[in-house]
Order: C-alpha cells, then structure tokens, then sequence
C-alpha cells in the first residue's frame, strides 16, 4: 500500500514539473507576450554625428529584431545603476581611429544589476559595429546570434527600369551596383562576391553572373529563349530553369551555360530550385498537377514529394538555413508569407498582406525579408518568424518604386 | 483595408462593365465596314480616284488581326474567354492571324506573353513564356513555320491596365502579337 501511495505520489510531482516547464518554455520562446524594453543612451564622442549616426542604427537594429522596445534617450550615463524602468541599458564611446570607427560599448541588465556586455568593436564602417553590438547583445538575450551582420541584395527600378543594388540587413548603406537600362531581376548571392540575377541584357530573359568585385558580368548562355533563377549547386553549377521544347524544367548548368544534367522532366512550368544546406534536397515549384505547388527532389533518389496542400498557388520557396522549415509565398488576390518543415506539414502563416514576394531567411533561420505591400506601403520588410513582427527596412523613394526580387546573405565577417 | 480594397474593386469593377461593353467586343474590321452599293446603273461615271486612306484600313486591319489573345487566371491555355469583360474566342482570333501568315509568306512577328500582377516575379516570368508558345505552337500546328514567330515572356512587366481589380487583371493576362516584318 506504501510502495502504490508513493508511486502516486511520484507520479503527481512528474506531472506537475512538466507542466511547469511547459509554462517557463512558453514565456521564454515567445517574447511577444511582453518586449523587453531597453534603454539606449547617447555615446560619448568628440564626433558627435558620429555617434548619433552609431547609435541610430543601433535603435534601428534593436527595433527591426522585433523582440524589444527601445527608448531612444537623449543622454549619456556613466553610472548605469542609477537606471530604472527598463531591462536593459546600453551606453558607452565611439571614437575614430586610423580610419576605423571604435564603439567601446557596455550593456547594463538592469534587473540583475549587473554590466553583461562589455565589449570594444572595430570596424571601417559606422553601421557595421552597430550591426556586431546588437547581433551580440541578441546572443546573450536570446542564445542566439543575431541576424545583421548580412546583406541584402535586391532589385528595384520602376516597371520599366530595375537595377540591383546592396544594403545591410536592416536597410542601411544602400549602394546601386548595376546601372542597366533594363530590367534586371531575381538576385541571388552566389558567394560573397558574387551574384547571379535574371535579366532583359540580350532580348529574352536569361541568366547572368555578376562579379561584385570588378563589375564583370557573365552570361549563363543556355541557347534558349528563356532562363531565371539561377541557383549555385556545388562544384561550379547552377540550377537554372531553362525553357525547353516549351516545357520549362531545371538543369544544372556550369560556368559556360553547358547543361549538364536535367534534374526535372515536368509538363508546364517548372522553376525557383532552392537546395537544402546539405545539398540532399532540391525545393522548387512546379504547375505538373495543374496548380503552382511546393515539391522537395531527393538528389540521391531521384524520387520527388509534393509539399504544400493549403494554397492553390504556392510559389517561391526559401529553405532557412538550419535546413528545418521552407518559407514559400501563397499567391493570388492577397498574398501570404507561410512556413512549412522541410519535409511538409506543420504550416504556419507569419504574414497576410496585399502583395509579398520573393522571400529569404536571414543566417539564423529566424528572420525573413520579402518585399511587398503591407498596410499600403510598398517596401523590402523584415519579419520576425517567431512573434510576427514586421518592420520596414527599405521603403520606396524617387530612385525606385517598384522592386523585383531580393536574397539576403551568409553571415559576412 | 481588404474592405477597402473590395469596394474600390466595386466602384472600378462597375466603370470598367461599361467600359468593357464598349470596348472589349471585337469591332469589325473598317475593311468590311461598307455595306455594298448598288452601282450598276452609274456605270458610265468614271470610277472615283482612290482616297489614301487603304494605308489606315491596313493598319486598322493588322490591328484587328494581330489582336491580344487573352487567358484565365495562372493557366496558358487557348480557349474562349468570356469573364470580367473579356469576350473573345481565342483559338478563331488565332486562326484568323494563320490565315493571314498563310497568304503573306514574309511577315514575321514576336508574340509577347503577358500577366497579371497576382503572381510572383519568377512565376510569372515562366508564366509569360507558356503563354506565348501555347500561341507560337498553335500557329505551327496550322502550318506556319516556326522560324517566323519569335516568343518573349514579359512577366507581369507590361500590364495594359494599371488597376488592382479582376478587369485589369483579365486585361493584363495576354499574348501580344507586333510584326517584325512584312
């Protein structure tokens, strides 16, 4: 009798300690119940433009991550234990230095009293050591490190004209890279120097390399009158989709617009190959059953899956790059941003909105930027998959009204 | 604001019924405008000197012919369209441009393939381009030869109209025929 009281007693405690772990989980992987709020008070500088322009991108920064609320503070502090109201507070110099800006920064975690960043970065770029001290403080906040040491490279224009141009993760150093008068769309980072877009260069859409160190561009020359999306592979290969005997598939092709190999063999319009990290998987859509869908090919196999069944036009798939989920856009009179585990199911909607395209994970698989229309302003947005917070990083502006697709980068060093 | 949108469709949707009953309805030709006339017995007149307006009526003419085909939403093929003010038998508007090709050996054009906006940027582009070999291999099926048609998608690039509604959009989902040469 002893030992089954025991035993029901024991069974009562487990119980009750998953539960509570449960709960102590929920709050802490889902922020949006409550932003933490951080204080950022005004560097100390003997160039102050500099610093206000330092900590505006940290402000920037902190409020595009979509998990704090941010004080912008018109002042600076020395003695941070004197700060209330808040979870945090960062403060601390910037100075110049042999052509480098030097942010000697410090953040002050208020409820334990304690300083938990102190830390002296260094680079030739004011944005840059903003970008580096919130991806750090986010490291120590979250556990993980933080997204805004990446670029995006985008093309925008009007419906006439798009050219590519570079920014930060969050929008800053915009800088137009090619001056075309065409149409130049779809970017993809090949490597850090380079890309590959889609582009009216030669009468018919076709792909192209574009060297970002020298300018120099290469045509992926497929002798067809149709090719986009030109994915790097591995070894010197891209997946491209190529118009052929007016069925448009995906082949690897190399540097010289050789095929190589056909990877699908569909009726209609197969395009947009995106490969998992560890290059097992292709992801692409395909109209083969009447209908855009999202479909994963096992390289090794041969043998494709169907992935989406939730919305009759899926288009656009972006593998994050942990390799777990695959962001796609569910197309039609209104758009959506959905989520789905790399091998289907578990569909979740981070975002609704009246146009959205082109999405892409940033390097910690938790943020995506798309660019779109939403609440009525067109713009290149950072979405926070986790909370669905939204912010605008790059808005339209007399260079660009419209835009034509975007790709974020691996973790620049 | 999907409120907003809806009733600005409506308000748009309602001016472009009216538009569309005028305008969306193939117009006859100016070649085969004039009714016959009884001429016979005014024989004796010498017949009047020819106006120069044969230039326009050609013009007209290949307009008539070489006229947009259009298409349902996300699909590429070539059937009769009878939706959001589009009316047009798509396949006879494309036996009429064979004919034509037939009898004039030297012509050759480009047919450009068209979307609407509610697509992504890839897939349309590919969209386009179905778009405009769905017409292509249609026109080679009726014995023209391929090397006289040139395809190009245009994506979603060119819409006709600019409006965010479903008459826009029926619109915008076309293939345009422009002759290279004659």
């Amino acid at each position: 009798m002893k030992k089954i009281i025991f035993l029901f007693f024991a069974f009562l405690l487990s119980v009750s300690g998953v539960s509570y772990a449960q709960n102590y989980e929920l709050n802490i992987t889902n922020p949006n119940y409550q932003k933490i709020l951080i204080n950022v008070y005004n560097l100390e500088s003997s160039n102050p433009v500099l610093a206000q322009k330092v900590k505006s991108v940290i402000v920037r920064d902190l409020n595009i991550a979509g998990f704090y609320q941010v004080n912008d503070i018109n002042t600076t502090i020395t003695n941070p234990s004197s700060v209330s109201g808040c979870n945090y507070a960062f403060f601390g110099s910037v100075n110049e230095s042999n052509g480098n800006v030097v942010l000697d920064a410090k953040v002050y975690n208020v409820t334990n009293q304690k300083i938990v960043i102190n830390t002296k970065i260094t680079s030739n770029n004011f944005a840059w050591v903003s970008h580096k001290l919130v991806d750090n403080f986010m490291l120590y906040d979250t556990g993980i490190y933080g997204p805004f040491e990446s670029k995006i490279i985008f093309s925008a224009g009007n419906h006439k004209v798009k050219n590519l141009y570079i920014a930060d993760f969050d929008g800053e150093n915009i800088q137009q890279i090619t001056h075309y008068n065409s149409n130049l769309l779809l970017p993809m980072w090949v490597n850090n120097n380079e890309v590959s877009f889609t582009g009216y260069l030669n009468r018919y859409p076709s792909v192209y390399l574009l060297n970002l160190s020298n300018g120099h561009i290469t045509h992926l020359s497929t002798n067809s009158n149709f090719s986009e999306n030109a994915t790097y592979y591995k070894d010197g290969l891209y997946a491209v989709s190529i118009n052929k005997d007016s069925n448009i598939n995906i082949f690897l092709v190399n540097k010289s617009g050789q095929i190589v190999k056909q990877l699908t063999n569909n009726h209609g319009i197969t395009i947009s190959p995106y490969f998992t990290p560890s290059l097992s998987k292709m992801i692409y859509v395909s109209n083969s059953e009447g209908s855009p869908q999202i479909y994963s090919l096992d390289l090794s196999l041969g043998v494709s899956s169907r992935l989406t069944y939730d919305c009759p036009n899926s288009q656009s798939p972006a593998v994050s790059p942990d390799g777990t989920k695959i962001a796609y856009i569910c197309a039609g009179s209104n758009f959506a941003l959905n989520i789905i585990g790399i091998n289907g199911g578990n569909s979740e909607n981070i975002i609704s909105s009246y146009y959205l395209d082109s999405p892409s994970w940033s390097y910690d698989s938790r943020y995506i930027a798309v660019y779109g229309s939403i609440d009525s302003k067109e713009g290149i947005y950072i979405i926070n998959t986790i909370n669905g917070n939204f912010s605008l990083a790059i808005g339209t502006n007399k260079l660009y009204s419209d835009f034509g697709g975007l790709d974020v980068s691996k973790k620049i060093n | 604001m999907k409120k907003t949108y809806l009733s600005l469709a409506a308000i748009v949707s309602a001016s472009f019924l009216a538009y569309s009953c005028s305008c969306t309805t193939p117009k006859k030709p100016v070649a085969e405008a004039p009714a016959p006339v009884k001429q016979e017995v005014q024989q004796q007149a010498p017949a009047p000197a020819p106006v120069a307006q044969p230039q326009v009526n050609e013009e007209q003419m290949l307009k008539e012919i070489f006229q947009r085909i259009h298409f349902n939403f996300n699909r590429a093929n070539l059937t009769h369209i009878d939706k959001w003010g589009i009316n047009q038998n798509v396949p006879k508007v494309l036996d009429g441009i064979a004919d034509y090709m037939a009898k004039h050996p030297n012509i050759r054009i480009k047919i450009e393939g068209n979307c609407d906006e509610r697509g992504t940027e890839a897939y349309n582009l590919a969209l386009g381009q179905r778009r405009a070999d769905a017409a292509k291999n249609y026109l080679v099926m009726h014995g023209i030869a391929a090397d006289r048609i040139e395809t190009l998608s245009n994506g979603k690039l060119k819409p006709v109209d600019p409006a965010h509604n479903e008459y826009a959009w029926a619109k915008n989902r076309n293939d345009q025929f422009v002759i290279l040469s004659k």
